[in-house]
């Protein structure tokens, strides 16, 4: 009995630690989906833009609104677009909107420009801010 | 909503520029004292209210967006009728070169817009993100009416930002010039 017994929890031990190794197997293969899904989406970065920058900014050249154009911002110096009343932080801040920049940026303006008037708190969301930046890239 | 807002403060000034030269005394008991605010844009306000209010009757998630929206607005007014528009009821006879003692009440709302600039900065940054919430909402049931109105009310907050409240510290700048009032 006591044999059986023992025979039945190794068979059982045996089984918990296939599952243990399979569920391993799960959780590790589901992180390396979201890893290979960071690559840059201008698509839906462009969903990212209607939804959140569209309210403010338009894609055209030379169409300024309450922001101003965001035609052409890859690699454009901050405060550059013509015809834009800038604040005096955006003027004086001296960047350049290359990837990096626009990332930092994007999460947290205020931080990047100090005195910046625009009223954005800032994309926390790391993908959806990497796609925004992917879609930037393509207006030009 | 802006052009409406820019012809009553047009007429508004227009208006107490003509009152302006019934006489010394008529003015000193009109001038506007601390519950005043101008009212071309009490006029806004209500207009904005109302039509908030309208859109929080629409069904589903566009109506708790417009309730999100409205909860926010009425706050930032409450402020704004507090201490950034009444020193703003001024701007009429500091712009025809007139101050008075009993102007001094604005000083102090003036110096509070200036030291809660920050805090003010980011109930604008609220309100574009309700906003902003809004028109996605209005969009997904093809609701122009209230896409226009997210859309006009992230431009009146910017407006606040780049003219109403820099106005309202400038009153008190000028007054304590005018009234030789130190810092």
């Amino acid at each position: 009995m006591i044999g059986h017994s023992e025979t039945f929890h190794d068979r059982r031990s045996a089984a918990v630690s296939r599952s243990a190794f399979t569920l391993s197997l799960v959780v590790v293969a589901g992180l390396m989906v979201p890893v290979a899904a960071r690559a840059q989406d201008a698509d839906a970065g462009k969903t990212v833009f209607k939804q959140i920058c569209s309210i403010c900014h338009e894609v055209a050249p030379g169409r300024n609104r309450i922001g101003p154009t965001l035609f052409g911002i890859a690699g454009r110096k901050s405060g550059s677009v013509e015809g834009y009343n800038y604040s005096d932080g955006n003027k004086g801040a001296n960047l350049t909107w290359d990837a990096a920049t626009l990332d930092r940026y994007l999460a947290n303006p205020r931080g990047v420009v100090p005195g910046t008037k625009m009223a954005y708190g800032g994309l926390k969301d790391d993908q959806k801010r990497r796609d925004l930046i992917g879609y930037l890239g393509t207006l030009k | 909503m802006q052009p409406i807002r820019a012809t009553l403060t047009t007429m508004l000034l227009l208006s107490t520029a003509l009152l302006g030269g019934a006489g010394g005394v008529a003015r000193a008991q009109a001038l506007p004292g601390p519950t005043d605010i101008p009212s071309s844009i009490l006029l806004s306000h209500n207009s904005d209210i109302d039509r908030l209010t309208q859109l929080t009757h629409r069904a589903g998630p566009l109506g708790v967006a417009a309730e999100k929206a409205l909860d926010l607005l009425k706050r930032h007014h409450r402020r704004e009728v507090e201490y950034i528009l009444p020193p703003l009821t001024l701007v009429p006879a500091l712009a025809s070169g007139k101050a008075s003692p009993e102007m001094r009440w604005a000083i102090d709302m003036s110096d509070k817009v200036k030291a809660n600039r920050e805090e003010i900065f980011q109930e604008h940054v609220a309100i574009t993100e309700v906003m902003t919430a809004l028109r996605v909402e209005a969009q997904k049931v093809d609701d122009l009416d209230a896409a226009e109105f997210a859309e006009d009310a992230v431009a009146d907050s910017v407006a606040d930002m780049e003219i109403q409240e820099p106005t309202s510290v400038l009153v008190g700048e000028i007054l304590r010039a005018r009234l030789g009032i130190a810092k």
